[in-house]
């Protein structure tokens, strides 16, 4: 079973226009490409002259953040390019995309992850007040931005539909 | 809601790759909408007529609820 990414469906008429997308996609890749790279150098730079990142696990953790971002990007990038040069993986890939099914899959697979991860984040939000007000807050915030952005994009949507 | 897809593909005597590739498909959901466990959107209950050269009616049998009257 060939799963579909939660951002992969896609409506294109033609491997052409598929083609498209991924030049698109590939060039989205190569700035998060930079990005992973900025976030090493920056990391090199700080570990350098901050104190902070001097004690090693700030530092490893924005290594492994950066050279993350570059492997994914990397990969993404070589993917794309492969599946640009053949026929037949362009088709593969156009029908797993725009099959109705796997796009019906999708959005039922991520409404049912959103609910999940909503209600975990509430149970943390409430469980981490007791130790730090601070993840609480963050949390909150998110949850806040998560709901507002759903109103927002649902009247934005539903004037175009 | 029933589908006659199933008999008429082995009445056309053709595989479920055949029909997914001739609907841009995948076999699964050719598997998924002859079982039922799948409806097809209008756009591709539309397709399936077409390539059956039936219409929508004939091939997708609404039950009683799914009926105006």
């Amino acid at each position: 079973m060939k799963m579909l990414g939660i951002f992969c469906s896609a409506n294109v008429a033609d491997n052409e226009e598929l083609k498209k997308k991924l030049k698109v996609k590939n060039t989205i890749m190569f700035l998060f490409l930079i990005a992973g790279i900025s976030v090493i150098l920056a990391t090199v730079f700080y570990e350098k002259n901050d104190g902070v990142f001097k004690n090693g696990v700030t530092s490893s953790f924005y290594y492994g953040i950066g050279s993350g971002i570059i492997a994914a990007s990397f990969i993404m990038i070589i993917r794309n390019l492969l599946i640009m040069k053949s026929e037949q993986k362009l088709t593969e890939m156009r029908v797993n995309i725009t099959d109705e099914r796997n796009i019906a899959i999708n959005y039922a697979s991520i409404k049912t992850s959103v609910a999940i991860m909503l209600t975990a984040s509430f149970i943390i939000s409430f469980a981490s007040g007791i130790y730090t007000i601070h993840v609480t807050k963050a949390i909150a915030f998110l949850i806040m931005v998560f709901l507002f952005s759903y109103v927002i994009s649902y009247r934005i949507i539903s004037s175009k539909i | 809601m029933k589908t006659r897809i199933y008999e008429l593909r082995k009445e056309k005597k053709i595989t479920q790759n055949e029909l997914a590739e001739a609907l841009s498909v995948t076999r699964q959901t050719v598997i998924s909408l002859e079982n039922g466990k799948y409806k097809a959107s209008l756009i591709l209950a539309h397709k399936i007529a077409q390539y059956f050269e039936m219409s929508i009616e004939e091939i997708f049998i609404f039950e009683n609820e799914e009926n105006l009257r």
